[in-house]
């Protein structure tokens, strides 16, 4: 208790600890003038939902994968896609999958996000939810004004595009893979790297001061824009490619 | 009608067919070669899975592969190596092709019952393929390939699997169907085409050896057959210098029937 009251009488100097650089003392200033620390969340409601949440994005990403993986590689395993492409839907049927993909993606992320939401209700923490995260006693100094419900739906922003952006790379996977052990070892470095690296800095602490402001915003548009122009000229070479399975 | 002009492909710089010519009508055309002659590699051209190096493929006078899904839409393929979801039983398999094949729903039902029939699965219609013999998984196959009511059916090795009775059905049936359209049968069985292709297509060193129908065909060959009895030992240098047709073992020697050039009296 006395802790908490020592820090709070030394909140400037409390806050300032974090900051290396100018941009983010100015951060810390403009929270004090706005008297944003005296917000009454706390660390404690806060890393229980990060903790949660990573798990949560975890599973998702696993489901996925396992899920996507084999969409195009059983049928050109199996050679159903001389059928598919010879056809009236043609190669056509590669755009379809991709369609689906992501559906199915959209379909699995919520029903998960519900479960969880619903679960995740029953901690008692709807309180908080209007409480600017920027208090003192967080554990998170943000480069924005984010109220703790803003800042959760932005987790769930970003949970749908990091699961759309791993559904396409299980697709891209998928399409070009030969077999399972192929696509195996093809996806074993993505997931880790995934579980690492995208839950580490794109879903734990969003907005944190510690990255640079324009880090997440960037990350995710740099990872939408090399999903989405691999796959569509995985999909151009699809429509002039001879099929020799 | 159906044409391939001076088609050739080749992969890299291995040439595989060359300056293909050949006209289609309805009627069945039987593409006779050896394995590895390139039957597989112009039935995918065709069907529109592989492309052209040089060379068109015109249906009606329009491009094929510019046509696209209309073309497509009248097309009917049963590849050599059918592909199937081993999960699925033939009933709903052949419901998912029938989307595929972009079908009016309300047809669907009706036609696949008929199609099962046909082709003798309708006890089994609701069994997962995952059991199903060489034989019922080529029936699925031929099956599919039918289900657009194809104007154009091109089968790639379609007896593969298939018992004697199943094969003479199976002719009886390309018999039937090929009044008004045009069949594509590839096979390296003389006796599959011989009675019901009403011409023979044959391949040889990348170029269409012969296209004409049995008789002309055989007309080639007349006075070029002999038959012979040899000693055992003398069989292998006699094999050296001539085409062997068959060879039986009889009263202790080998009975040949053979192709020679030369005029022999035997």
């Amino acid at each position: 208790m006395e802790d908490l009251i020592r820090d709070y009488e030394n909140k400037e100097e409390c806050m300032m600890i974090v900051a290396s650089n100018k941009k983010q003392e100015l951060r810390i200033k403009g929270i004090l003038e706005k008297s944003l620390e005296t917000s009454v969340f706390s660390s404690v409601i806060f890393d229980n939902y990060n903790t949660l949440i990573k798990s949560v994005v975890a599973t998702i990403l696993l489901c996925l994968m396992f899920m996507i993986t084999p969409i195009y590689l059983i049928d050109n395993k199996d050679k159903i896609s001389y059928i598919q492409y010879t056809s009236k839907i043609g190669r056509k049927i590669f755009e379809k999958k991709i369609i689906a993909g992501i559906l199915a993606s959209f379909i699995v992320v919520t029903l998960q996000l519900i479960s969880f939401f619903i679960i995740y209700s029953l901690n008692n923490t709807s309180m908080f939810l209007n409480s600017n995260i920027n208090s003192i006693y967080s554990t998170i100094i943000s480069w924005y004004d984010l109220t703790f419900i803003q800042y959760i739906f932005l987790t769930v922003v970003g949970i749908y595009i990091l699961a759309f952006v791993l559904a396409l790379i299980s697709m891209l996977v998928s399409s070009i893979g030969k077999s399972y052990i192929t696509v195996i070892g093809i996806q074993l470095p993505i997931a880790l790297f995934s579980f690492t690296i995208f839950l580490g800095y794109l879903i734990h602490f969003m907005t944190d001061i510690r990255y640079p402001k324009y880090f997440l915003g960037l990350s995710y548009i740099t990872l939408i824009l090399i999903n989405t122009i691999s796959m569509k000229i995985r999909w151009k070479r699809e429509r002039k490619a001879d099929i020799l399975y | 009608m159906l044409i391939m002009n001076n088609v050739s492909k080749s992969y890299g710089r291995f040439l595989v067919l060359e300056n293909i010519n050949i006209e289609f009508t309805n009627g069945i055309y039987g593409l006779l070669a050896p394995n590895g002659a390139g039957k597989t590699t112009l039935i995918k051209m065709l069907t529109t899975l592989i492309f052209p190096n040089e060379g068109e493929i015109l249906y009606n006078g329009t491009d094929i592969f510019a046509e696209g899904d209309e073309y497509r839409d009248i097309l009917g393929y049963l590849p050599q190596e059918f592909g199937y979801y081993k999960n699925y039983s033939p009933r709903k398999f052949l419901h998912y092709i029938s989307v595929l094949k972009g079908i009016d729903r309300n047809k669907t039902k009706k036609k696949i019952e008929g199609l099962l029939k046909l082709v003798g699965l309708e006890d089994v219609a609701n069994k997962k393929m995952r059991k199903f013999s060489g034989g019922m998984i080529q029936r699925v196959g031929i099956a599919q390939a039918m289900l657009n009511d194809p104007k154009i059916l091109i089968l790639d090795e379609p007896t593969a699997g298939l018992d004697p009775k199943e094969r003479v059905r199976f002719r009886n049936l390309l018999t039937q169907l090929s009044r008004e359209r045009i069949v594509i049968l590839s096979t390296h069985i003389v006796s599959d085409i011989e009675s019901i292709a009403n011409e023979i297509i044959m391949i040889k060193d990348k170029k269409i050896l012969h296209k004409d129908n049995l008789k002309n065909i055989c007309k080639i060959l007349d006075g070029k057959v002999y038959e012979t009895k040899l000693d055992f030992d003398q069989v292998l240098n006699f094999r050296n210098e001539y085409f062997f047709l068959s060879e039986k073992q009889e009263d202790g020697s080998m009975k040949i029937k053979f192709i020679s050039e030369r005029k022999m009296n035997l």
